[in-house]
């Protein structure tokens, strides 16, 4: 059974000052944990070495959903539980309270936070395992090697993106409030991620993310969410497709977003999306468009071809979601069957 | 009493955490184990040594040359050493042990013995292994070949040629690997004790379905038996905790020699996943002569060829079941039923739920689906004409009698026709959404399954029973373990309904060879069906010799009013059958089993056609059980085994890497249904009484798992016309085979 080595001390800070001053004083010896659902498996499997723990979870101020005008803005420790049955986001943002439903399986969407998804690791079936298993290959670039066993000759890291809400929270044109002892910063949440699998996070690492700003959407503004994983029940995605665009009453498509995930170290926007007419045809151009820029790599343990080919389907579905012909509740315990 | 669903004995300790799992407990000045194996699947060892650049002072180290007996875990044969000596088998074979005060220490030391190998040539391919080098057992590495013939098959083949009206249709089928995947993974503790007569000896705690296996194993390996053998609460073992634990007790029993320390061995989730055994891959070559207008099997012709792996372990058993099971429950004159059960250089495979009868009777529910297409008839009617009926001679030659197989086709069909739950994908992998594109279908498949052991097995064994009066209570000593099934339940249950007593008033004595009689393994769907047979004798003994000593019988406690001594009354019981079964193991003809359970699988699921993905939506199953003593255990055995099956049909595959070793090795890419996955159960119990059972009850431990890929396979066909006759039917296979329909 994996145990977690004692050889940290664990910080509960109340306040976003003590939160700051710990970040100042330990550096990088520090890490933070918020659910900790992605973080203590990562602990466990031994990829962190922390001295320092500073757990979030008693920092009220990063807790609570504010329903502004022009912006719905969460805290980082909103659970996904909370986005996923709160019915003011569903009603506002239901890609993203879709989404926050599909992560994981109810126990992690208990514990599991908003900015530990957008902070989640990247994640490659060469490192998402134990010790003992990695060092028998000799390690990878992103911990203890110097080679990928993915693309083999690369050197970059391609562990893969895998969180659920970021490709949703940029297509709806979020931000995140990023706090440290240098002060206060606002990135695109587009811009919180780059394309390097060892740590795809353009975070400092006395950084914490304290918000997410996320605009009110327009009337016409149309939104899908949609995950490809093996089990309906629990897993990360294998794929996952955000899409975001307006519909005049014609039926005329317009500023499209189309962003897929799990398939290399950041989100990726695809594009040359076309716009127009709403119709089969245009679906299927967008699919083409997603099928020729998205190629799916042996970072995640399903089939590679048969990815791919799912990508077209992801788009349609993704549509279907977005003009409402899907169902529309929540995926959630009671009607997971 | 008989017939309630008494809530589980053992349920409140493990929903609250109090229940004591082996990792629980942490003897004084415990030293932590962990085992140096293979890198490789076959090879030489020209050498351990130890790193002189690492800190041994503290950490103990065992290799074959410590052991004070033989090497050797003895099961069926003597093939499989307990720590490799001069060649290593198969990869994550044990080569070394070592014990140190921390877990990091242990692990640190393995990487610090090194062992000189010499890579041998490897063999995998199964068709390539009888009669091949490199030579792995006897002298053509096979662990087992029978042959069973009824009737005259081959002058049914030859008489087929040429003749209209019927047709010979043959069939290949297969399956694959899988992982029994308990909760608990494998752990043993290893402590000194000092027994009654004050000599030294060891006591062996851990996680276990048969305490007499660790026992007949352990002893070989020491040389004696100045041990005890205890099972700690088991957190599931569905066959891989019936022959794997006596490995772990005999590493953590030299190991605490060695040391002089109590020693714990508890298997990480992937090195269980890496080293234990799993359910044999089979490869079924089947032909048969059917009648055209009907399919009716007018003659068989199988050919089964299964991996057992490294060792020999229990596959002999396995092909054994595998012979008699072959045909499903269908009535065949002429069989011709071979297996084949050969070695290769991967993990050895061991005993899983079902035992070989999931295997062959995918192959044959698939043969029957296979016949309906070529003659374009339905798959059912061919099912009706072919099912076994009473008096219906098996192909051992067994005739059979009060059979359930009829009526539980009837009555999984009629409970077929509720109305299905709403299933508008809501549950598909991906999400859901109307936007699917879905193909509704439904499956149906049927299963036998011959309860307890085969042949002479249980007159042989003699499993035993005690039952002491201990006050005004009563303890039921047996070996039989409860490893989530629900004996702890199930016994007082009995014992009670026979004395006229409470329930609360019988309780079971924890499984400590000390202590308990051997009852025999708890396995083969045989606890409840033969040890609580046994069990009841001994409360109708105990009745006996109460009333034998107050001198009239009647009410339980107005005779314990009447009693003067207040000492323990103990009486034993063992199995006994009443003589009629004949089985001739030679020639397997007579009376394979004492009895056999019926069930029939109804799958109702929707295809994605973009993604191949399969969505369950409800799973009917109705299944003769004899009696249910409890009919919430039992129906909780009939829904997890089918769901166990599931995951066999669609989701549980097992890659091997080069070198045979379990590249999927984690919870997160072994995947195994979650409560979430499940479809709608529904579940009929059928009562028709076994005479020879506790009550009238057979066992139904193992017969869920038997079929319902089976019903899937079928469900996937009609649903989309794609037809898949290998497990599992992973996406990707589904994609490809709605492909080839076009
Ligand atoms: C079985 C299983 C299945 C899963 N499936 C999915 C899935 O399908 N989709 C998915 O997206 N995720 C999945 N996860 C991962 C995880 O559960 C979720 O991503 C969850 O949202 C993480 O949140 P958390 O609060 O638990 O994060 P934690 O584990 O506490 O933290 C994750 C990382 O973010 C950092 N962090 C946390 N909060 C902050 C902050 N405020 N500022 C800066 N850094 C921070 C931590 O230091 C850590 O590195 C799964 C996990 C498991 C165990
Ligand atoms: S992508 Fe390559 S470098 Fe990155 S984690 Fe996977 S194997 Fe390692």
């Amino acid at each position: 059974m994996l145990r977690i080595a004692p050889t940290f001390e664990v910080l509960r800070p109340e306040t976003l000052d003590e939160v700051v001053n710990l970040l100042d004083q330990h550096g990088e010896a520090a890490r933070l944990i918020a659910g900790g659902t992605d973080f203590v498996p990562n602990l466990k499997h031994g990829l962190y070495a922390p001295e320092v723990v500073i757990d979030l979870k008693g920092v009220s101020a990063l807790r609570g959903i504010e329903h502004r005008p022009e912006s719905l803005v969460f805290g980082a420790l909103v659970g996904l539980h909370e986005m996923e049955t709160d019915t003011r986001v569903h009603a506002v943002l239901p890609s993203l309270s879709r989404a926050a439903s599909l992560v994981a399986g109810p126990q992690q969407r208990r514990m599991g936070t908003l900015g530990g998804n957008l902070c989640l690791d990247t994640r490659c079936v060469y490192i998402n395992q134990t010790e003992f298993w990695r060092g028998a290959l000799g390690g990878c670039l992103k911990k203890d090697g110097d080679v990928c066993h993915v693309t083999v000759t690369g050197k970059k890291c391609v562990a893969a993106a895998s969180n659920d809400t970021a490709p949703v929270l940029i297509s709806l044109g979020a931000t995140v409030e990023l706090l440290s002892p240098r002060g206060v910063r606002h990135l695109p949440v587009d811009e919180l991620y780059i394309n390097d699998g060892i740590r795809n996070l353009a975070l400092g690492h006395d950084e914490v993310l304290t918000r997410v700003f996320v605009p009110r959407p327009g009337p016409q503004r149309r939104m899908g969410f949609e995950k490809l994983r093996t089990r309906g029940a629990i897993d990360f995605p294998l794929l996952n497709c955000a899409l975001a665009f307006d519909l005049d009453e014609a039926e005329n498509l317009s500023e499209p977003v189309l962003i897929f995930s799990a398939v290399a170290a950041r989100p990726r926007s695809i594009s040359q999306l076309p716009v127009g007419r709403l119709d089969a045809a245009l679906i299927a151009e967008f699919g083409q468009r997603a099928f020729a820029s998205v190629r799916p790599l042996t970072n995640i343990n399903a089939d590679v071809d048969w990815r791919r080919e799912m990508v077209p389907h992801l788009v349609s579905r993704a549509f279907e979601a977005a003009l409402g012909r899907a169902s529309a509740t929540p995926f959630s315990l009671s009607n997971a069957r | 009493m008989i017939g309630e669903g008494l809530v589980r004995a053992d349920g409140q300790a493990k929903v609250t955490g109090r229940a004591v799992y082996v990792d629980d407990v942490r003897p004084e000045g415990c030293l932590y184990a962990a085992t140096v194996r293979s890198p490789f699947a076959h090879a030489r060892i020209t050498g351990i040594r130890l790193d002189p650049d690492f800190d041994f002072s503290d950490v103990t180290v065992v290799t074959a040359a410590d052991i004070p007996g033989e090497n050797v875990v003895a099961l069926m044969t003597d093939d499989q050493p307990a720590l490799a000596d001069k060649v290593v088998r198969h990869v994550m074979e044990p080569v070394a042990l070592v014990a140190a005060p921390t877990r990091e220490k242990a692990l640190a030391a393995v990487s610090h013995i090194l062992v000189d190998y010499e890579p041998l040539p490897a063999l995998f391919d199964p068709e390539r292994s009888r009669g091949h080098e490199p030579s792995l057992f006897g002298s053509d590495n096979v662990y087992s070949h029978i042959t069973l013939v009824h009737g005259d098959p081959d002058g049914a083949f030859a008489s087929a040629e040429g003749n209209a009206d019927v047709r010979i249709i043959e069939g290949t089928y297969r399956v694959g690997l899988q992982e029994q995947l308990y909760i608990e993974p494998q752990g043993m503790i290893a402590t000194h004790r000092v027994d009654a007569e004050g000599a030294p000896g060891l006591t062996l705690f851990g996680s276990m379905q048969c305490p007499f296996y660790v026992v007949k194993a352990l002893s070989r390996v020491l040389g004696h038996k100045r041990f005890n053998v205890v099972q700690a609460v088991t957190g599931g073992g569905f066959g891989g905790k019936e022959e794997y634990p006596s490995l772990v007790a005999i590493h953590a029993a030299l190991l605490a020699l060695k040391s002089g320390k109590s020693v714990k061995l508890i298997y990480r989730r992937d090195e269980d996943l890496r080293a234990t055994t799993k359910r044999h891959p089979c490869r079924l070559r089947y032909r048969t002569v059917v009648e055209v207008r009907t399919g009716r099997l007018l003659a068989f012709d199988g050919h089964m060829l299964f991996d057992g792996g490294a060792y020999n372990t229990l596959s002999p058993v396995v092909n054994s079941r595998g012979v008699i099971h072959a045909v499903g429950p269908y009535r065949c004159e002429n069989v011709r039923s071979e297996a084949l059960m050969v070695a290769t250089n991967t993990p050895p495979n061991g005993a899983f739920r079902g035992f070989g009868a999931p295997q062959v009777q995918f192959a044959a529910e698939r043969h029957l689906d296979r016949i309906a297409r070529e003659l374009g008839l339905d798959p059912l009617d061919v099912r009706r004409v072919n099912l076994y009926r009473d008096g219906d001679l098996t192909p051992t030659g067994q005739t059979l009698k009060d059979i359930g197989a009829k009526i539980v086709l009837e009555a999984a069909l009629e409970r077929a026709q509720r109305p299905l739950p709403p299933g508008n994908g809501s549950g598909r992998p991906g999400g859901g959404g109307q936007a699917a594109r879905l193909a509704a279908g439904r499956g149906l498949a049927l299963a036998w399954h011959g309860c307890g052991f085969t042949g002479n097995g249980e007159a042989n064994l003699q499993g035993k029973a005690d039952l002491a009066l201990e006050g005004r209570d009563l303890r039921v000593y047996t070996s039989s373990t409860d490893i989530g099934q629900g004996t702890e339940t199930i016994f007082p249950q009995i014992v009670a309904a026979a004395l006229g007593i409470g329930v609360g008033r019988v309780s079971v004595a924890p499984p400590d060879t000390d202590l308990v009689p051997d009852s025999g393994p708890t396995v083969a769907s045989r606890t409840a069906m033969v040890v609580g047979g046994v069990v009841l004798k001994a409360a109708q003994a105990l009745r006996a010799a109460l009333a034998s000593e107050v001198g009239f019988d009647g009410d339980f406690d107005a005779m314990l009013d009447a009693r003067t001594s207040d000492a323990v009354l103990r009486v034993r019981e063992q199995y006994a059958d009443d003589g009629t079964l004949v089985w001739d193991p030679k020639t397997y003809r007579g009376d394979a089993y004492p009895t056999f359970g019926w069930s029939c699988v109804i799958v109702d699921l929707e295809v994605d056609l973009d993604t191949g993905e399969v969505l369950y939506r409800r799973l009917v199953q109705a299944t003769d059980v004899g009696r249910a003593l409890n009919p919430v255990l039992a129906s909780g055995q009939l829904e997890g085994g089918a769901l166990q099956a599931l995951g066999y049909a669609t989701s549980e595959e097992v890659v091997l890497d080069e070198r045979g070793c379990m590249r999927n090795d984690r919870l997160t890419n072994y995947i195994i249904p979650t409560a979430l996955d499940a479809p709608e159960m529904e579940t009929v119990l059928i009562e028709i009484p076994f005479a020879g059972g506790p009550f009238g009850a057979k066992g139904i431990g193992e017969i869920p798992h038997d079929v319902p890929h089976a019903a899937v396979a079928q469900a996937i066909e009609r649903a989309t016309g794609a037809v898949l006759d290998r497990l599992p039917m992973m996406p990707e296979r589904v994609m490809a085979a709605l492909e080839r329909r076009r």
